[in-house]
């Protein structure tokens, strides 16, 4: 295989893409997990719907825009629902209930998925645009641009929400302690409500990008990603922002890279989980986290 | 006598009684989450496969050698957690499934993508263990298994582990080192799981990657759940029910588990202690109410 | 006749960063007594009871107990010598009965090399755990779950989970703070009986009557330091631990 200049611009862009994946995932994630400290392994399955609403609303309206703000806001109802009904109330048991809780959910959504559009992958077509550029040897897809461009934009808002209203200002005393945000007269369940909509609708979204990406969805599209977007809030910190951005932009490169290379030792789900291991065994509070 | 169908159905869930009584050390005990239990089977598996397919040792010793693998790595694992946190540790055992199921994947030695075949029966006396007998053989596994676990239960190290799942603190100022008994959590556990592996290898004849996957783990995790985390007859319970459950959808196949992760979630909701866990409603009611008496008279 | 000193500190420091919570601190204790150890607020009382019992690593000095320095010493190796504590924010096994709490403890000689494959299930243990129980007034509690039990309840577990241990020394970490003027009572009544039993007692105190009212001797602790040692009353009129608790000024 010969390295050239151009072979690692493409190798970059595929890491970008799956990047722009992880993240989106992954910032649902670490709200969640910043506010109510529950690795919400369901949030893959929010994606799985988000792709499956879009997909429907598309073929129904023949218009992408209604078909995300209909991905959007399916998979923040289904979102809301599980903290409603599975989280909020099982705070104060043992931290591995939520967890299983969160698990069987994931399933439990994937199957019910699979029973009603069928197991098999689906075509996700559209009218946009499928045209590929080409740049010094380098390609990249509309549907790659479209991706990216979304989900960085997305996270830069949902940054901005953080940063500089006051339900950034409410999460962020909720991260800090949920009793004493409660007791400063913060209405926690509204603002953790706020958050779950927030995290929901963009992985809703980005389910339905990556089916555009790929032209196909499936109801086991969120097998990967429900557990290596736990390696990107790991790498980033949990409950940290720029940190899962940076995370997953880190863990999609690095995949890309190492598939190129490397993808005959060890399938790439290992190998991220390695990078995670080692990184956790000289830095057991993330890369960006805080030692206590 | 039994059919074949009843006794295979049996035989499996003694094989994973086993392992789900490693998990309920690790995790119900000494409360340290382990999300990687089926890696240890597969460990164990692959350890007893091996020696008996290509050494031609005997199937005692490549039991043995499971699970004493499968201890040396869940020593491993222990020691990598004593520096996490809960959860943090939880991913990092999700990881170890990942990365011992893609080794076993993507290296030939261990099965690769068609995994290993003609695993050879265990042998007692020049006559090959099988079907009824084999199960016979799992059950008194099983028995040796409960008995060293009820003797954990009813010594110091069973005390130790229940105070570090506690508090690690509070631990310390009665003399326990809690480093210790989670590496030792570990490495009980996961020997419990090697020897399952072994026993599962041997019965099916062939195993590859796919039988040792992170679903396979939460299928374990269930039983231990389902039954009760801190109860022997639980994990055995839990065994029979998760195995079980299937067989009794069987009509629905096509929502085998979605009924199977509905069970798993209403049992967590209403009854996370699971059903014979202690202070479990089930208890309670067969007590008649009076619940956390001394152990003895 | 000259007295024993079980325990002693030489220079003893933990800094945090810039900040100096213990800063050079000398006590002696004498086996039998009951000494106080008192100080406002961030006065370092805390830090210093958890360099003594080892969760904390001391930035310099010493720590000699029965002769050996100790310190550095993990916890648990320093509970194994005799050295017993309780936690001012109490630690109860949540999930596990009073009983089983303080039977735990009952096994510390067994948690060592691989003693723990004995049985706990045995006369002069579960004795024990009883007999501990009933000293704290506990008896009535064994079977409950120690997570429901109140705070003054839970106190008492500490002391009872402390003593089995077979402590020659018990440090008590403000056993008073957050309790009801009768939960007072009882854990007076309750460490004067210890005390009367010729254990050692190091008491660490907010409650400075309190103190004064059970302790042998005394010493104030501020910014780290020893301000004063002596007899409690003398202790108390002493100007700088007026002006300590009070402010400059008050002190006239």
């Amino acid at each position: 295989m010969e390295i050239t200049a151009a072979f690692l611009a493409q190798e970059l862009i595929t890491g970008l893409t799956l990047g722009a994946v992880y993240i989106a995932i992954a910032l649902g994630l670490t709200i969640v997990y910043g506010i109510l400290e529950i690795l919400h392994i369901a949030h893959a399955g929010v994606y799985v719907v988000g792709a499956y609403v879009g997909l429907v609303s598309y073929v129904a309206t023949h218009s992408v825009l209604l078909a995300f703000l209909a991905a959007a806001a399916g998979s923040a109802l289904v979102g809301v629902v599980i903290e409603r009904l599975f989280y909020l109330p099982m705070l104060d048991k043992p931290r591995h209930i939520p967890l299983m809780i969160s698990i069987a959910l994931f399933i439990l959504i994937e199957e019910m998925v699979a029973n009603t559009a069928g197991h098999y992958p689906k075509a996700f077509q559209t009218s946009l645009p499928s045209s590929v550029y080409s740049c010094c040897g380098v390609l990249i897809s509309f549907q790659q641009i479209l991706l990216m461009a979304l989900v960085y934009a997305l996270s830069l808002a949902i940054w901005l929400i953080f940063e500089k209203t006051r339900l950034g200002l409410a999460s962020k005393a909720l991260i800090q302690d949920l009793e004493v945000a409660e007791a400063m007269g913060i209405e926690t369940n509204k603002i953790v409500d706020l958050n779950f909509i927030l995290g929901s609708a963009l992985a809703g979204i980005a389910g339905m990008l990556v089916g555009i990406y790929y032209g196909k969805i499936s109801p086991h599209m969120g097998d990967v990603v429900a557990y290596e977007s736990l390696v990107v809030i790991v790498l980033g910190g949990f409950g940290s922002i720029v940190g899962a951005v940076v995370g997953g932009l880190i863990l999609g490169v690095a995949e890309a890279f190492l598939a190129a290379f490397f993808s005959n030792i060890l399938p790439r789900d290992a190998f991220a989980f390695i990078v995670m291991i080692v990184l956790l065994i000289f830095r057991p509070q993330g890369l960006f986290g805080r030692a206590e | 006598m039994i059919g074949m169908y009843y006794i295979t159905l049996l035989t499996e869930i003694g094989i994973y009684s086993i392992a789900a009584l490693g998990l309920n050390i690790t995790m119900g005990y000494a409360g340290q989450v382990n999300l990687g239990q089926a890696a240890f089977v597969g460990i164990g598996a692959i350890t007893s496969a091996l020696l008996t397919l290509d050494l031609h040792l005997s199937f005692w010793i490549g039991f043995l050698a499971a699970g004493l693998m499968s201890l040396l790595i869940g020593v491993l694992l222990g020691a990598v957690s004593i520096r996490l946190k809960h959860d943090f540790l939880a991913i990092t055992t999700i990881g170890f499934n990942f990365i011992v199921v893609g080794v076993f994947e993507y290296y030939s030695v261990f099965g690769g993508t068609t995994g290993l075949i003609g695993i050879p029966p265990p042998r007692i006396l020049g006559h090959s263990v099988w079907g009824f007998n084999f199960m016979v053989l799992v059950y008194i596994i099983l028995a040796l298994a409960a008995a060293g676990t009820w003797w954990i239960e009813k010594s110091w190290l069973g005390r130790a582990f229940q105070a570090i799942r506690e508090d690690e603190e509070a631990a310390q100022t009665m003399g326990i080192d809690p480093r210790k008994y989670k590496i030792l959590a570990f490495a009980i556990g996961a020997a419990l799981a090697g020897f399952s592996g072994s026993l599962l290898a041997h019965f099916k004849t062939s195993i590859t990657y796919q039988n040792f996957g992170f679903d396979k783990s939460i299928e374990i995790l269930t039983m231990s759940i389902l039954g009760g985390m801190d109860s022997i007859p639980g994990a055995i319970t839990g065994a029979a029910v998760v195995k079980l459950l299937p067989e009794v959808f069987r009509p629905f196949v096509e929502y085998r588990l979605v009924v199977y992760s509905i069970v798993i979630v209403l049992v967590l909701v209403f009854m996370p202690q699971g059903i014979l866990g202690r202070n479990s409603p089930l208890l309670e009611w067969l007590r008649g109410g009076s619940s956390g008496e001394r152990s003895n008279p | 006749m000259e007295r024993e000193v079980i325990l002693e500190t030489k220079d003893l420091a933990k800094h945090f960063g810039g900040v100096r919570a213990v800063d050079g601190v000398d006590i002696k204790v004498y086996r039998g007594e009951l000494l106080g150890i008192i100080g406002p607020n961030g006065a370092g009382k805390t830090t210093f009871f958890n360099l003594v019992t080892g969760f904390l690593k001391p930035t310099r000095g010493k720590i000699i107990y029965e002769g050996r320095e100790i310190q550095g010493l993990p916890p648990y190796r320093i509970a194994r010598m005799g050295i017993a504590r309780t936690f001012q924010i109490v630690r109860p096994l949540k999930n596990l009965t009073v009983f089983e709490n303080v039977l735990t403890a009952c096994g510390y000689r067994d948690y060592w090399g691989f003693s723990f494959v004995k049985p706990w299930d045995r006369e002069d243990y579960l004795d024990k755990a009883e007999r501990l129980l009933r000293e704290v007034g506990l008896e009535d509690y064994a079977y409950k779950q120690a997570g429901t039990l109140p705070l003054g309840h839970l106190r008492r577990l500490e002391i009872a989970r402390a003593l089995a241990i077979d402590p020659k020394i018990l440090l008590l970490d403000e056993s008073m703070s957050g309790m009801s003027v009768e939960e007072i009572e009882e854990i007076k009544a309750l460490i004067r009986r210890l005390r009367g039993k010729g254990l050692t007692i190091l008491l660490v105190e907010h409650n400075v009557p309190v103190a004064v009212e059970l302790s042998d001797r005394m010493y104030v602790l501020n910014f780290g330091r020893i301000i004063a040692e002596g007899k409690p009353e003398e202790v108390v009129r002493n100007k700088s631990v007026i002006e300590a608790y009070l402010g400059a000024g008050y002190a006239a």
